[in-house]
């Protein structure tokens, strides 16, 4: 291996290594109102147009390394307008209850609700550098609301040139099919038109477990497939669009 | 902006507690970071800019922590708890990266980790970009021996001893 590229891997080792707590929500809001606060004594009348904007800032951020927050709203969005249907947006602090949390695979497997089966045949030089639970979210049509569902493992995979994909593990249930794609938005180009990125998903079943991985730069189609035959999966025909009007949130640590 | 924030505390909090090696400063500095992230998000003009905008307040912040803490990053070190010989053997690299002064340990992680250019560094770290140059040649000197000192050259083969 270059030692440029051992030093990239020595740097995403001991980064990944170190254990995140949960996202302390309630300090870091008062933090913010001191803030806030402190700064209103500066600036009285410049707060309410700066909490205004950073409301827009947030919509127009880039969905990439940080894809996650706008992913959502955006996905919704995309989904909304290829798929005819997306749920409705989920309510104020559900998406800080589907955190998730670096653990061990032997601590992901008392975790979740299936017999976990991590993916083998994987593309040669790809390493296993992360392993996160997280409660998935789910919107059921039929009562028309948002719940937290059992918890789903995220096992992150890292390769060489930098690159890593992401391998979703659940609990296969037949009325939870995910569709065929997830949709991306990039953001504006440099002429201001929104750039909108399809991905394709591929899911198969071993078992109570449901794998899914979705083809991008990081990881094409073929070499999910092998993947997916590697480990005898049941591969699944993924609908699309959807005929269950069921909405999922996936949060991945970036 | 809760969606936000979820979203960026992994990276703020290891970063802050790759640069602090302390969990609690750690939590700290990167809760200030995403608080000022929540406060001044406004006033970013470029959103392309975010992540080295985002790093330079955790960065900011960790130092601020430590300052305030009465434990400069700089002089941490004592905190770093040196691992055993033979782990260190087989972690190295990963022990070299440990112990490389602060500066240059963010340096090396917002490059190689985060992924930023130089200009993006010296704006996340507010240094010039000469010096984070500077400092990324340093850190790589010190890096190469660390890899060449865990392969030990053909001389060193054990052959035994005829009798």
């Amino acid at each position: 291996m270059q030692t440029e590229e051992r030093i990239r891997a020595a740097a995403h080792m001991m980064m990944d290594s170190i254990p995140v707590p949960p996202v302390p929500l309630d300090a870091i809001e008062r933090r913010v109102q001191q803030r806030r606060t402190a700064a209103k004594t500066h600036a009285r009348n410049r707060r309410p147009m700066a909490a205004a904007a950073a409301v827009l800032a947030l919509i127009a951020l880039p969905a990439v390394a940080y894809s996650i927050a706008s992913y959502e709203a955006r996905s919704r969005a995309a989904l909304q307008q290829h798929g005819g249907w997306a749920p409705p947006p989920p309510p104020a602090g559900f998406l800080a209850r589907l955190h998730a949390q670096t653990v061990t695979l032997a601590q992901a497997r008392s975790l979740v609700n299936f017999t976990l089966t991590a993916p083998s045949g994987l593309p040669a030089g790809a390493v296993l550098s992360r392993v996160d639970i997280s409660h998935v979210g789910l919107f059921d049509g039929a009562s028309h609301s948002w719940r937290v569902g059992p918890y789903e493992a995220t096992l992150r995979y890292r390769r060489s040139g930098g690159r890593f994909f992401h391998a979703m593990l659940s609990r296969y249930d037949p009325s939870e099919i995910p569709g065929r794609y997830m949709f991306q938005d990039n953001g504006p180009d440099a002429h201001g038109n929104p750039v909108l990125v399809r991905y394709e998903n591929f899911a198969w079943r071993n078992g109570d477990q449901l794998t899914e991985i979705t083809a991008d730069s990081m990881i094409d189609a073929n070499e999910i497939r092998a993947i997916a035959r590697a480990m005898h999966g049941t591969m699944l025909q993924l609908p699309w669009p959807s005929p269950h009007r069921l909405g999922e949130l996936h949060i991945i640590a970036p | 902006m809760e969606r936000l924030i979820a979203a960026v505390w992994p990276e703020a909090y290891r970063l802050a507690a790759a640069i602090l090696h302390d969990r609690g400063l750690a939590e700290d500095a990167a809760q200030e970071a995403c608080a000022a992230m929540a406060v001044a998000l406004a006033s970013l003009k470029d959103a392309r800019a975010f992540r080295s905008w985002f790093y330079r307040l955790v960065v900011h912040e960790a130092i601020g922590v430590a300052r305030r803490r009465r434990k400069i990053a700089s002089l941490d070190e004592a905190a770093f708890q040196p691992m055993e010989e033979d782990r260190a053997q087989t972690l190295d690299l990963g022990n070299a990266l440990h112990r490389l002064p602060p500066e240059q340990r963010v340096v090396v992680l917002l490059h190689y980790y985060a992924g930023l250019n130089s200009r993006e560094i010296a704006e996340a770290a507010k240094l010039p970009a000469s010096t984070v140059r500077f400092h990324l040649m340093l850190a790589r000197r010190a890096l190469r021996r660390a890899i060449s000192l865990a392969e030990p050259p053909a001389s060193t083969e054990v052959v035994s001893n005829a009798n």
